[in-house]
């Protein structure tokens, strides 16, 4: 849920109920639902694979140059004549700015920020920078808290013990605050070289978050699935422990990771944006959609709504999928609402 | 753009004005704003003795006999949020406009461009300027009961010039005495002739504290915020980054004001959302230096607009440029930058067209201005790329910059086109850094930059500009000083020194224009537009306007920042 | 009792080292004790005045003697001044308690109080048109970022119609009552969306399965109105998962809002530990972080006890976990 500016993703205390006390009966898929399952599947794969390929696909006009890592999404022509130009689709809304006669005043399909740079390659740029960021952050976050959670619950004990209590103070502290405290922690010192700001602490910053409740839900499952009659079957065989651990159980779980995962990368973007918001996330020009969001803000109100608006709708549309998809595929493994 | 009256200048009667002014850290504060090119943040406004530039009279009739009490709240576009004490403060616009309710200075800027006695009653120097003889008022209390004399004029000078900021605008203050003879007399002996101290003491140094209050706060910290004047409006509540409030000071000593019951400040840093507050009606006055804001100001027609500009400041983009192994100590580089820059353009984009292209530090108004400097003010970027490519062969290796700005998005804008020009000129690599807005002046002061966005040099005389220029201040990164770019100039120096020394205004002038020139041809700075400071109210707040100076001059706005406004004289409809 | 033992035994656990690691934390700033030399005393400190900070920072002690140093300033509310405004810290948080109280009071109450009725009647009239378009809106709701809602209502309700305040000022409850409505509305509503979200589908999702229950069919069957048989009989079995994660929202709410905080310029717990960082006041952070995972902490610890108090299965479950 993300009332909080980093969200908090699972009730770190809720009590843990297993898996086998959830109510089990069938979930009619509707129609009209599954309409809207598609519908959010291929936005998310639109804006996968633009994500993935916008630096070479056609549809995305921009340019990388070979020594910086950034690319240049600005469109032909002086920056007085291209900037601020709505989308070609809003044909009731003039220009906010003069224009020289032969020169356009609309432009593509999300219009031209302050700096005369094509909104929409930028939102896709971002996409992949907001992609990438909270993308890499849930899986190296899964990573570590599958693991920690299946020692956790399956060895319980001493190990249960330390991993738990490692999981409270982790949680204890106020998690935009920690992110916020790791990206400045290492931001270089000063500004007196020309060097790129590490995309890597806002990463860790994330992974930090992420890592509690991944923890917590692994645990639960694992305990859950420990007691069943194929694991107890399993070990009476003469199955290691590794084998049971990712042969039997991690199978199991994965499908409440999964939709889980989603949920809680959709509240890894929203994180991201708001460290934008702060200033704290990458470096201008590098996009991201909380940056762009932030950076448009001015001119909301000045009639150049588009500027704000539409990186605001590619990420809401976005989110929307996800939490979407996350909600089918966590009806259709039964698993419980975790993010309350 | 309405056309400005301005004061017309009167170097013969400024002379040595060496207004000091302040400071350092007064960057600290403000930015977001700026609507244009590099102005980022305010800048340790030199203005002491600034003068005032009325552009559009407020819409309220003269006529009108004011009506007291009533409050004002005044939407500001920092918290400085520093210790409350004149020599310790670091003071930027907003921080300015806040404090001079609760502290009076000394002396105050003329409409004239002069200066005038203001909480001194008179301030007399010996023939060859080298001792000040300063009178103080008699029968003003501070707001703590303390009389005002001598002794109290002593104390804050004294603890001005141990002060990091205003040390060093008084750095050639010798000694700071009581007169034996006179209690109420404080003598300042200073090593060479300084015609124009008395400016500096319009500004920062010359803000006088209860000594009693200056005492008590040196045991007890939790007092410095809690500042004790003689002003207009005595303190009543202050909670950093939220308000700071004061009340009518009922037995001040320039009757009939202050009018006003009580006056509020409320920090706002974002230029937009302080807009926002104004047209909700939480706040019903601000003051912007934003290009958007002022354009639609302009067009708004439910709220009095007055717009600030003589003697102001400078918007630009400073550069370091005696870093060791940087690409900017050579000055094809630093011109290749300039050429690549279109300012104009962006004064049209991102100014909105609300500001004057800069050629060169000085305004239209200051001594030394203009309007062909030798700078390249239009671009030409085939001519960039011919000097970088020059310097690239004699050096070669990959050329990258390293550009600091704020977190504003007006900023943003500016730096990312900068970026962009840059790149083009054969730059291999131009990084952004957005610092936040609190580290932002400490970063320029410690010299840990490239190329940083900055606002400065207001103000009535070139020797104001002598310690951000002169190599004594050029020293290494890691030291404090106030010469951010380390700038380290034997010509520039002997103009400097010879400025100081003269009283004759037309050498002086002269000298100022020289100086503009040179830094045109060596492109040690890179110059924006002229500052444009724009004060919005309600339409039931009358003022503010310029009031009658005890000697009978006008006072001038803009006294410590050109965009400053007085608001003992500002009153409200009931 | 013995889970309330353990439980007890690890939030000191967890207490003793958040505040620690809070406490020890100076120890670690990026350019070391020159950084907060220099802030304390401003540029060209002198050994003695460098010194004196150091020691009243307690940083040429040993970790464990500044721990117990800092525990006996937290303890005794002496927290000193910020480095460089001179603000009593201990006050500046005094003030901000009330402010992210009253927050987290208003945006908890906003949103359950219209979370209940609308999971109630989506529940019993599941996958019926007014369903549908609640669970629609929630997941709209979840996916807009509060930094996008509150330009949005400031805009509407502060630009367009004066009926709020922009920025928002703290006024006590009992000073003035309407000024301090008006200035906690729009930030609380901002908060309140996704809150309201969250809580809708969790209370949907168990009034759903509750209503599956036998002893609601047999009520059914007893011909108990539909009223009657929502609220005294499917809500108050299914209030369970709503009441946890409202708890623990509790907790969360009061130092993590510092997006709405700064942007309504409020003064809360959250907003003030950031500018803190940002300022490199780095007591001010240590003081503000330790008293959020405090709260935190407490507020769950509370919430776990009165659970197993209530409820003895939750022992159990907790046995089993």
């Amino acid at each position: 849920m993300s009332s909080t500016d980093v969200p908090v993703i699972d009730d770190p205390d809720a009590p843990e109920v297993p898996l086998a006390a959830l109510p089990t009966k069938k979930v009619k898929v509707r129609r009209r639902g599954r309409v809207a399952k598609w519908l959010a599947i291929a936005w998310l794969v639109f804006m996968t694979v633009s994500a993935i390929g916008a630096n070479s696909l056609p549809y995305i006009p921009h340019e990388c140059s070979g020594s910086t890592s950034t690319c240049s999404t600005a469109i032909k022509g002086d920056i007085l004549t291209k900037r601020e130009l709505p989308p070609s689709w809003a044909f009731w809304v003039d220009p906010v700015n003069p224009v020289l006669p032969g020169k356009p005043t609309h432009h593509g399909l999300m219009g031209t920020d302050s700096n005369g740079r094509d909104i929409f390659a930028r939102a896709m740029l971002g996409a992949r920078n907001s992609l990438i960021i909270a993308g890499l952050a849930i899986t190296i976050g899964l990573a570590f808290g599958t693991l920690l959670g299946m020692v956790a619950g399956y060895f319980r004990g001493w190990a249960d013990t330390v991993i738990e209590n490692l999981t409270n103070v982790m949680l204890a502290f106020p998690p935009l605050l920690l992110t916020i405290f790791v990206v400045t922690f290492f931001n270089k010192p000063d500004t007196a070289e020309a060097a790129q700001r590490p995309l890597w602490p806002i990463i860790l910053a994330l992974v930090v978050l992420s890592i509690p409740p991944l923890t917590r839900l692994v645990r639960a499952n694992t305990i859950a699935y420990a007691q069943r009659d194929f694991v107890t079957a399993a070990r009476s065989l003469g199955a290691k422990r590794g084998r049971i651990l990712f042969r039997e159980i991690l199978p199991n779980i994965v499908p409440t990771l999964v939709s889980f995962a989603l949920t809680g990368m959709a509240l890894l973007i929203i994180a991201e944006g708001g460290l934008a918001f702060l200033g704290q996330s990458v470096e201008l020009p590098i996009p991201t959609w909380g940056k762009m969001i932030a950076e448009g803000k001015e001119k909301l109100r000045a009639g150049a709504w588009w500027i704000s608006l539409m990186p605001a709708a590619t990420m809401f549309l976005t989110l929307l999928s996800i939490n979407m998809l996350g909600d089918v595929l966590s009806q259709r493994f039964n698993t419980r609402e975790a993010i309350a | 753009m309405k056309q400005s009256t301005r004061p017309s200048r009167r170097p013969a009667r400024i002379l040595a004005a060496l207004a000091i002014s302040v400071g350092l850290a007064a960057a600290a504060c403000g930015g977001d704003e700026e609507g244009t090119k590099d102005t980022t943040e305010t800048t340790p406004a030199t203005t002491d003795g600034g003068g005032s530039g009325t552009t559009a009279a407020p819409t309220t009739v003269a006529e009108v006999e004011p009506v007291p009490g009533g409050k004002v709240v005044f939407g500001v576009e920092a918290d400085t949020s520093s210790p409350w004490r004149p020599a310790e403060m670091l003071c930027a616009i907003s921080c300015q406009q806040v404090i001079r309710n609760i502290y009076d200075t000394l002396t105050m800027p003329t409409s004239e461009g002069n200066w005038a006695p203001y909480l001194a009653e008179s301030l007399v120097p010996n023939d060859d300027y080298t001792e000040w003889r300063i009178t103080a008022r008699s029968g003003v209390k501070f707001h703590d009961g303390t009389d005002f004399d001598g002794a109290a004029i002593v104390e804050n000078l004294n603890r001005a010039k141990r002060g990091t900021v205003t040390g060093a605008v008084l750095a050639a203050v010798d000694s700071v005495e009581l007169d034996p003879a006179d209690p109420m007399v404080a003598v300042v002996k200073v090593a060479a002739p300084w015609v124009a101290f008395p400016y500096h003491l319009s500004g920062q140094s010359g803000f006088i504290a209860s000594p009693t209050w200056l005492l008590a706060s040196d045991d007890d910290e939790t007092l410095r915020s809690k500042p004790v004047g003689t002003g207009p409006f005595v303190y009543d509540d202050y909670r950093v980054n939220e308000v700071f409030s004061m009340k009518r000071n009922p037995d001040y000593w320039n009757q009939p004001y202050p009018y006003l019951d009580s006056v509020e400040f409320r920090p706002i840093p974002d230029a937009l959302s302080r807009r926002d507050a104004l047209l909700s009606g939480t706040v019903d006055m601000l003051h912007s230096a934003n290009g958007q804001t002022i354009f639609s100001a302009r067009e708004d027609t439910d709220h009095n607009l007055l717009e600030l500009t003589a003697y102001g400041e400078t918007g630009y983009t400073l550069l370091h440029v005696t870093q060791e192994g940087s690409p900017l100590t050579d000055q094809r580089v630093r011109c290749a930058l300039a050429y690549a820059s279109d300012e104009g353009l962006l004064i049209e984009a991102v100014g909105m067209g609300m500001q004057q292209e800069a050629s060169g530090p000085f305004s239209p108004s200051q001594v030394g201005y203009l309007e062909e400097t030798g700078y390249p003010m239009d671009q030409d970027m085939a001519e960039a790329q011919r000097l970088i490519a020059e310097y690239k062969a004699e050096n070669p290796g990959t050329l990258k910059i390293s550009l600091a700005t704020t977190q504003d998005q007006t900023n943003a804008v500016t730096a990312q086109q900068q970026q962009q020009w840059w790149l083009e000129a054969g730059f291999d690599e131009v990084t952004i850094d957005q610092i936040d807005q609190a580290a932002y002046i400490a970063t320029a002061a410690f010299g840990n930059f490239q190329v940083f966005q900055w606002r400065n040099h207001g103000g009535f005389d070139l020797d104001e500009q002598y310690r951000w220029w002169h190599s004594s201040g050029a020293k290494p990164v890691g030291q404090l000083t106030l010469n951010f770019g380390r700038i380290d100039d034997a010509e520039l120096d002997a103009l400097l020194d010879e400025n100081r020394a003269s009283t004759d205004p037309v050498r002086k002038k002269e000298i100022a224009e020289e100086v503009n020139r040179l830094f045109g041809e060596q492109c040690y700075n890179l110059w924006g537009n002229y500052t444009v400071w724009a004060i919005m109210s309600d339409p039931d707040v009358h003022g503010p306007v310029p009031f009658e100076l005890p000697d009978g001059d006008e006072v001038a706005f803009g006294a410590g920042f050109h965009g400053n406004v007085y608001m003992m004289n500002v009153w409200v409809d009931q | 009792m013995r889970y309330l033992l353990r439980r007890l035994a690890q939030t000191i656990f967890v207490v003793v080292v958040v505040t620690f690691l809070t406490s020890v934390a100076l120890r670690f700033i990026p350019g070391g004790n020159e950084v907060i030399i220099a802030l304390k005393t401003g540029p060209g400190a002198n050994p003695e005045q460098a010194e004196a900070v150091i020691h009243e920072l307690g940083l040429d002690r040993s970790v464990i003697a500044q721990y117990v140093m800092w525990v006996g300033d937290f303890v005794s509310g002496d927290w000193g001044q910020t480095f460089q405004t001179n603000q009593s810290i201990a006050t500046e948080f005094k003030r901000a308690l009330p402010v992210s109280a009253y927050l987290m009071v208003y945006s908890q109450v906003i949103a359950l109080v219209l979370a209940v009725p609308v999971a109630l009647l989506s529940a019993y009239r599941q996958n019926s048109r007014f369903d549908r378009l609640a669970s629609t809106a929630t997941f709209g709701m979840l996916s807009l970022p509060n930094f996008i809602v509150a330009p949005i209502l400031v805009l509407l309700f502060s630009v367009q119609r004066h009926w709020f305040p922009f920025p928002s000022i703290y006024h006590g409850l009992w000073d003035s009552p309407l000024d301090h409505i008006k200035a906690f509305a729009l930030p609380s509503i901002t908060i309140a969306i996704p809150l309201y979200a969250g809580y809708m589908r969790v209370l949907r999702a168990d009034v759903i399965g509750t209503l599956q229950s036998d002893f609601i069919t047999t009520a059914r069957a007893k011909g108990v109105s539909t009223g009657a048989l929502l609220l005294k009989h499917a809500l108050r079995p299914s209030l369970f998962s709503l009441v946890t994660s409202a708890a623990v929202q509790i907790g969360a709410l009061m130092g993590g809002v510092v997006i709405v905080e700064s942007y309504f310029s409020m003064n809360g717990m959250g907003r003030v530990t950031v500018e803190g960082i940002f300022k490199k006041e780095y007591t001010t952070v240590q003081y503000g972080v330790a008293l959020i995972a405090l709260v935190y902490l407490a507020v769950n610890l509370l919430v776990d006890l009165t659970y197993a108090w209530i409820d003895p299965r939750v022992r159990r479950a907790r046995a089993m976990g």
